[in-house]
């Protein structure tokens, strides 16, 4: 066709392009008979082409939100908890589980006047500075009288009895000055060893059941991790398993002899 | 076509708008983008590889790969396109697995219930049977095309897709688009014609006629 251009035909057929284009096309399609013939052809084709429709298939496809298809950060797993917590929810957790820890321990906390006490049974008790974890105790007592750290309200009989007979025992003896003296360094020095290893002790209780809920932590996010995969694993087997019994399946319908009813037998 | 409604101004929410929430994780804003192109999905599948299960297993896999690769997805094409586009890889994909050409599946008689269900009207089996054979010599001429005719057909008369927008997905210029499209037309005009489906001598009276008046 030489009278109009292949695209200048197209344009017209589908209403597309220049209108001022697809103006000129009509114009000379009234005055030549060999161009509306063959647009008239073209559109007799477009009008057999809309008998051909496809079958009404069942589809309605559904996604299914698995961990597997989720295109954004929902792919990190529970493996991954530590990353997926904000830092609150990671500190109270922490917090959560040290509480509980020294509820079964012979430890005893309070909160108060900003400041954490930690008590055990029967020790006195050590102011520590903050809820940080830096644990910092107090300068050990010097005055003797004052062993206990506790008013004497609060103290055992038995303390009490001891307090007692300490205090006639370093009571100064008159003519005997330099051996009370020794006397009360000797028991000084006591006491102060005393209150050291309580110290000592208290500090390793305290980093002790740091640690052991620091490693029951590791162990539990071991074990989700490790659910976790196993789950994985198992999903992952039934779609294989899935995709290729479906493989096979279309290779036997592919393998099957078309019958003259071919689309009824799919 | 179902949507997904605003709930304040009821407007149904555009693809665009699905696509974000459906960024974010929200599968039933993704399910509504599915439920919204799966029907033009299957009928490009379909006309293009010309059976139907395997025309349902490429939409299946468009939607899921489209789902999979939605954060990489940036928006500078319509999200239709981009589903044509995935379409029409797998389709190729698969006709070069299968190393065959489409294979058009319209025996006789068998989809007269499939036509009946679609028409209004209250047609004769006659009518029917017509149909159907007129379906299938289509569906026959539309298979000798070569490919590229056939894709720029689908994608403009069946799809309804804009010249532009066949020229990006066929990867060619707009020019290259439009001759393709009449190329396939002459073609199928000759083939119909060999089938008796197709009457040039009433097309040129009708042509006189029309000029006449």
């Amino acid at each position: 066709m030489t009278h109009i251009s292949e695209e200048a035909l197209v344009d017209y057929l589908y209403d597309e392009g220049d209108p001022a284009e697809r103006l000129r096309v009509a114009r000379h399609l009234h005055e030549c008979a060999a161009c509306s013939v063959a647009v008239l052809e073209l559109q007799s084709v477009r009008g057999l082409l809309s008998e051909w429709t496809p079958p009404p298939a069942a589809l309605g496809f559904k996604i299914v939100a698995a961990d597997e298809d989720a295109p954004v950060a929902s792919r990190q797993r529970w493996s991954r908890i530590g990353e997926r917590w904000p830092a609150w929810a990671q500190v109270a957790a922490g917090a959560f589980l040290f509480a509980a820890g020294v509820a079964f321990s012979q430890l005893h906390v309070e909160y108060g006047d900003g400041a954490l006490t930690v008590r055990t049974r029967s020790a006195a008790p050590v102011n520590l500075a903050s809820v940080t974890g830096d644990i910092t105790l107090p300068a050990a007592p010097v005055n003797p009288v004052d062993v206990s750290m506790q008013s004497p309200d609060a103290q055992s009989p038995d303390l009490n009895a001891l307090q007692q007979r300490l205090r006639s025992d370093l009571a100064p003896r008159p003519g005997s000055p330099a051996g009370s003296d020794e006397v009360l360094r000797r028991v000084k020095a006591m006491i102060d060893q005393s209150e050291g290893r309580q110290q000592r002790e208290l500090a390793l209780r305290l980093s002790q059941l740091v640690q052991d809920f620091d490693t029951q932590r590791r162990a539990d996010m071991l074990n989700v991790e490790q659910n976790f995969g196993q789950l994985e694993g198992q999903t992952g087997a039934e779609v294989a398993q899935q995709r290729e019994l479906l493989n096979s399946l279309v290779k036997v319908s592919q393998q099957a002899p078309q019958g003259p009813q071919g689309l009824q037998e799919k | 076509m179902t949507s997904v409604a605003l709930p304040m101004t009821g407007l149904p929410l555009t693809d665009e708008e699905l696509v974000a929430r459906s960024r974010t994780g929200d599968t039933e804003s993704f399910n509504q983008l599915v439920r919204r192109w799966e029907r033009q999905i299957f009928a490009l599948a379909y006309r293009t590889l010309g059976r139907e299960e395997d025309a349902r297993d490429v939409t299946q896999e468009t939607f899921l790969r489209a789902f999979r690769a939605l954060p990489g997805f940036k928006g500078d094409a319509k999200f239709s396109s981009w589903l044509y586009r995935i379409a029409l890889n797998l389709c190729r994909d698969w006709m070069r697995r299968d190393r065959r050409a489409p294979m058009v599946d319209v025996p006789e008689g068998v989809e007269i219930h499939e036509l009946a269900a679609d028409k209004q009207e209250v047609a004769s089996v006659e009518d029917l049977a017509a149909r159907a054979e007129l379906s299938a010599a289509v569906a026959a001429a539309m298979e000798q095309l070569p490919a590229e005719q056939r894709n720029a057909i689908i994608l403009k008369e069946y799809q309804g897709l804009t010249f532009q927008e066949v020229a990006e997905l066929m990867n060619c210029p707009l020019s290259t688009a439009k001759t393709r499209l009449y190329q396939g037309l002459t073609l199928l005009r000759r083939y119909l014609a060999e089938q008796g489906k197709f009457d040039p001598a009433a097309v040129q009276k009708a042509a006189r006629t029309r000029r006449e008046s």
